[in-house]
């Protein structure tokens, strides 16, 4: 019997020169940071969190419609069809993005990282605030670890220099954006409920908050009201850096929805719809190629 | 015929399980590893900073009867961006008869899976994987040395992956191949026809050479499927078939097991 022959030895030199290599320019996103309050929301607010979990389905699904078929009035029946059907029945675990949205994960790779990784930031915030063994002060710093990890990442967005102008794609499939603004105000609700109680009183804010949210589902709503700084005041006043950061989240999903609206069914529409694509990433500070197919 | 190497097992189990207490939380039900529950892989380690454990039980029915089980065990790190470092490890019974099919019982198989690139529209997703086994095991010999590639192309909601790999056999009898080669190709897809991420259903076929010299081929075909069980938790089963080998191959292989990311 041999021990530790030639091969092991190349088998143990070839590990450390792969490991020792650069990252690829497609680097992999890392997993969401650790903590004791990581899962809060899903253990403590389960029929919070699967509409949560529902608002999320349907935020893939609507990028992975638009970036193949674009954004219409003719797609908005079927589309909010189907969001009504998944939040009547939610769904218990968060959606494996890449999943619903394969197409989009593939051909815009930088744009589907920048919203993945606002989704991990708005599901460690809400984790944050749900903690049991949360206070003012402990809240405090965690969030302020959970935002400076996430600016830190590749991913991350940056303030654009100018306001963009009202989506078109607001108005272009009504419908579907009065549910998902309504998903999105339930994000910005949860976190005042969360954040404006302590863990006692949290249960029956949220649940005020859960029954408000399933009764104005299709209620008209302005897009300002989707904004924590609309929704949820307190919060915002407490945890400034954090509110700025969602909202500027939810700003950048809104203007990737309208640089979709066109869809990509010609070679034309594509072209258009990549370059559209790639200003709105350049503008909230990604890099703008690597968008779209040859 | 064996060496005590019972200090370095020891060892590098203790490390290994150690690892979990630094770890984070997530779930990964896209994220295949061999054998949890098929053999194929798929081209994508495990995030950064991530760690998954999963155990399973695996009986084979054979034909001619000695059919053997047991249970296995592995765990991956997400040690850099794009790096996995694994450890794996498999207990049979009838450790002597399965030692001349090839087939160890207890040895420590460690490796990396390197993300050389991660899929876009022009090209899959392509990994690296370097191994080694050491025979740590009831009647093995040599340490085996592995190296592989490995791809993953998704189209819609379902994906393709490939595996090829070389495997250098440390210590071999004079009728026994030194080299083998295995490749493997499956598919995987979401069970729910309204998309939920759930439940993944995947199909999988293998070819090995054999281990004697003038052998047949060992080409196994698999199905398996992948539930998520709770937010970090999934439940995996597979049933598989060697359909070309030797007269005791095996007719039916069921394996089940539970993984779980830290």
């Amino acid at each position: 019997m041999r021990r530790f022959d030639g091969a092991a030895r190349v088998a143990v030199l070839c590990a450390v020169s792969i490991g020792a290599l650069p990252a690829v320019e497609n680097a992999q996103e890392p997993l969401r940071p650790r903590g004791t309050y990581n899962n809060s929301v899903h253990r403590f607010f389960p029929d919070l969190d699967s509409r949560l979990n529902a608002v999320r389905y349907g935020r893939w699904r609507a990028v992975e419609i638009a970036w193949t078929v674009g954004i219409n009035p003719a797609l908005d029946r079927e589309f909010s069809a189907f969001l009504l059907k998944l939040l009547a029945d939610p769904p218990r675990f968060p959606p494996e993005a890449q999943f619903v949205a394969p197409g989009f994960a593939r051909e815009a790779p930088t744009v589907f990282h920048a919203l993945r990784w606002g989704q991990v930031l708005e599901q460690q915030v809400s984790d944050v605030l749900a903690a049991s063994d949360a206070t003012p002060a402990l809240t405090g710093r965690r969030l302020e670890r959970v935002v400076n990890l996430y600016r830190l990442e590749r991913w991350a967005l940056s303030e654009p220099a100018e306001e963009a102008p009202p989506p078109v794609a607001v108005t272009l499939a009504p419908m579907s954006a009065r549910i998902l603004l309504s998903g999105t105000r339930l994000f910005a609700r949860a976190m005042e409920a969360l954040a404006a109680s302590d863990f006692g009183q949290q249960r029956w804010k949220v649940k005020d908050t859960i029954e408000e949210f399933d009764s104005s589902l299709s209620r008209e709503k302005a897009v300002e009201e989707s904004t924590h700084r609309v929704s949820a005041p307190t919060f915002v006043e407490r945890y400034p850096a954090a509110a700025a950061h969602l909202d500027r989240v939810t700003r950048f999903r809104l203007e990737v929805y309208g640089a979709l609206v066109g869809g990509g069914a010609t070679p034309e529409a594509r072209r258009e719809r990549n370059g559209r694509l790639s200003e709105v990433a350049r503008r909230f500070g990604l890099p703008g190629g690597e968008i779209g197919a040859p | 015929m064996r060496r005590n190497r019972g200090p370095l097992v020891g060892g590098l189990i203790f490390a290994a399980l150690v690892f979990p207490a630094v770890a984070a939380q997530a779930q990964f039900l896209s994220n295949l590893e061999p054998e949890r529950p098929i053999d194929v892989e798929d081209a994508t380690p495990i995030p950064f900073r991530a760690v998954s454990a999963a155990v399973d039980w695996t009986y084979n029915a054979r034909k001619g009867g000695f059919n053997d089980q047991g249970p296995g065990w592995s765990l991956l790190f997400g040690a850099l961006r794009n790096l996995e470092l694994g450890a794996a490890q498999r207990y049979v019974t009838r450790p002597g008869r399965n030692a001349l099919r090839g087939i160890s019982s207890g040895d420590l198989e460690l490796h990396a899976l390197y993300g050389v690139l991660s899929e876009t529209a022009r090209h899959p997703a392509l990994a690296a994987r370097v191994g080694v086994v050491f025979p740590t095991g009831l009647d093995s010999r040599g340490t085996d040395f592995e190296l592989g590639g490995v791809f993953t192309r998704s189209f819609d909601s379902m994906r393709l992956h490939g595996n090829v790999q070389w495997r250098r056999l440390g210590d071999t009898g004079v009728t026994e191949r030194r080299n083998r080669i295995e490749g493997g190709l499956a598919v995987d897809f979401l069970a729910s026809p309204s998309g939920r991420t759930d439940t993944l259903i995947l199909a999988g076929v293998t070819v090995r050479s054999s281990l004697v010299k003038k052998g047949d081929d060992i080409v196994t075909v698999e199905v398996g499927a992948r539930q998520r069980i709770g937010i970090q938790t999934i439940l995996f089963g597979g049933l598989g078939s060697v359909v070309a080998d030797g007269p005791d191959r095996p007719r039916l292989r069921v394996r089940l097991g539970i993984s779980h990311v830290f």
